[in-house]
């Protein structure tokens, strides 16, 4: 990817002469370069990554509360998944050994603490990066303390977590972006010095260097991040594909039969005894995910995430997976352009304010 | 991804990111040495960046992916790198969706002052996760998943015969074991030494599908394990 740029201004001598290899290969280098522009220039989609920042700190912060009651089963002291079980079955649990550290009760109560504080500054985006880091460590800890309990929403807010701490998600919607804003105008590139520093000093260098190694890690991120959930609906849909009961179109049904996610089982019932729509969900589940990796480049893409965005509401409603749902709605949404969250607060704005329709939107200036 | 037309001009990204060199090098004849340090450290950032998200995409990939030659070929990387930071599987009811539906029975077993072997009756300890998870719009894990996924595993490792055949078996076994003790320990009439679970499967029927999947051989019918002793110490 790292293309020489020294030679691009220099005109090739043999383009004229042979024109259809030099064509090519001068396409070639274009398109690489435009690569190596998109790549390193700057941050790109900095809006999904704030977005995906906050939802995520919020779903852990919301798993927080709702397991408190059963905190000490789950990840303390009691749980019947020892500290043990959990080093000897799990890689990560030796990476991440915060909560395989001590027995003791009142450690135990001070990590749960410090997620909830973290969770919270992750989502606000108080020194974002340092955060970030810290938080995807505490994230592991949990997620690898009890790995048999944690269902595949776990397993994806951990990833992104991870991911998210190579992006540059503090800079949109956040304190730190509230903090740069409310700098006086001149010192407003972090930490810049006035613009009569010399550019070639040794300080002025590394601080360009940082800057880009700073884009360059939340670009390559930020498709990493894609490329998982490629990665996820792809192996998702193809493992169904192999199942009798997807390629029949019962699966779903199957599904709603079972106990442990028959959360309204009249509804469950009811669903249950429509066949066709049970039929067309499940084909359409399918469908959609094995052609969500081909549908990213088209705008037939919008139409694959809101096909699996209303498949994930399904099951977190009727099967009572709510937090397992949220997270992949959440993950979906790295692949909507900023655009979309731009126009959001003027969206909001607009649904509060109906009367003063167009008139206030333009004033709205988030960033 | 493409920001042409109308996106915000990152004034910060595009004062210093990409223009500093190309400036430094019109002219001057001395500080192009540095400026050429920089654009190589550049080429490097970039190329370090690029080729680890690359081999992190790819190694990911083949570990979810069903094993093939090359995966094969690449399970020493996969190892180092995936399996202890990045372990993921994606099969979600897949291949096909569980097809029965599990209720397990517990019994204590304890021997009294006069040596004499006594059992309590057989308790439900799976009626707690029925009532956990009805009509709670947001079931707790403890509830939709502890018992159910302990089964699971225990029932994948073990044959019909539940003798732990290797350590991963051995250490369902006891999960399973402590979660019954946890829950059976309010039940129990008598402090107790041992503990034996009863499972009784029963395969989904459901409505709209007349074309049945048909159940595992294992899942049918019930299932009497073997008696577990039961220490204070919890081994």
């Amino acid at each position: 990817m790292a293309i020489d740029q020294s030679h691009r201004p220099v005109r090739e001598p043999d383009a004229t002469e042979t024109p259809p290899r030099g064509t090519v290969k001068r396409q070639w280098r274009n398109r690489s370069a435009e690569a190596y522009r998109l790549l390193t220039e700057r941050p790109l989609s900095l809006y999904a990554a704030a977005f995906l920042r906050i939802g995520y700190g919020l779903l852990f912060l919301v798993l927080l509360v709702r397991e408190f009651p059963y905190r000490h089963q789950i990840w303390g002291p009691e749980a019947p998944w020892t500290p043990a079980m959990a080093l000897e079955t799990s890689g990560l649990a030796e990476r991440f050994r915060l909560l395989t550290l001590s027995d003791s009760r009142l450690y135990f109560e001070a990590v749960y603490v410090v997620a909830f504080v973290l969770a919270v500054l992750f989502m606000l985006g108080w020194r974002t990066r340092a955060v970030s880091i810290v938080f995807a460590i505490v994230v592991g800890s949990f997620h690898a303390r009890n790995l048999p309990i944690s269902n595949a929403g776990d397993k994806l807010l951990y990833l992104m977590v991870v991911y998210l701490a190579f992006t540059a998600c503090g800079r949109r919607w956040s304190l730190d972006a509230r903090r740069l804003r409310r700098r006086p105008v001149r010192n407003r590139g972090d930490e810049s010095r006035p613009a009569t520093e010399d550019p070639r000093s040794i300080r002025a260098q590394v601080r360009v260097l940082r800057r880009f190694t700073v884009t360059v890690l939340h670009n390559c991120a930020m498709l990493v991040m894609m490329a998982q959930m490629c990665i996820v609906y792809g192996a998702a849909g193809l493992y169904k594909v192999q199942g009798e009961a997807w390629s029949d179109g019962t699966a779903l049904a199957y599904s709603l039969d079972l106990q442990s996610f028959q959360v309204w089982p009249a509804l469950s019932q009811f669903v249950d005894s429509q066949p066709l729509v049970i039929a067309v969900a499940t084909y359409l589940t399918v469908l959609a995910q094995v052609a969500f990796p081909f549908s990213l480049f088209s705008k037939l893409k919008y139409v694959v995430l809101a096909i699996l965005c209303g498949m994930h509401l399904g099951i977190g409603v009727l099967m009572g997976l709510p937090f397992f749902s949220s997270v992949m709605i959440l993950a979906d949404a790295v692949f909507l352009p900023d655009r979309f969250f731009r126009s959001l607060p003027r969206i909001w704005h607009r649904v509060r304010h109906p009367r003063r329709r167009g008139a206030g939107a333009p004033a709205l200036n988030m960033s | 991804m493409r920001q042409r037309n109308g996106e915000l001009a990152e004034a910060e990204g595009e004062a210093s990111g990409g223009t500093a060199p190309g400036v430094g090098t019109s002219g001057h004849a001395t500080p192009a040495e540095p400026l050429r340090a920089l654009r190589a450290c550049k080429g490097a950032v970039a190329a370090l960046c690029v080729g680890t998200a690359l081999i992190h995409m790819v190694l990911v990939f083949l570990y979810v992916a069903p094993s093939n030659p090359i995966s094969e070929r690449f399970e020493q990387p996969m190892n180092v790198w995936v399996r202890p930071f990045f372990q993921q599987g994606w099969g979600l009811f897949a291949p096909n969706p569980g097809g029965v539906n599990t209720q397990i029975f517990a019994r204590t077993g304890w021997v009294t002052a006069s040596g004499e072997r006594q059992v309590s009756d057989w308790f439900d300890i799976s009626a707690t996760d029925r009532a956990g998870v009805t009509h709670q719009p947001y079931p707790s894990r403890t509830a939709q998943r502890m018992l159910r996924s302990a089964w699971s595993q225990y029932r994948k490792t073990h044959d019909g015969d539940d003798e732990p055949r290797s350590d991963q078996a051995a250490v369902w076994a006891k999960c399973l074991r402590n979660i019954a003790v946890q829950r059976v320990t309010p039940l129990s009439p008598h402090p107790f030494q041992a503990i034996r679970l009863w499972v009784v499967t029963q395969p989904v029927r459901p409505s709209s599908a007349d074309k049945r999947v048909e159940p595992d051989p294992k899942d049918r019918g019930t299932r009497l394990l073997p008696w577990w002793n039961v220490t204070p110490d919890g081994n």
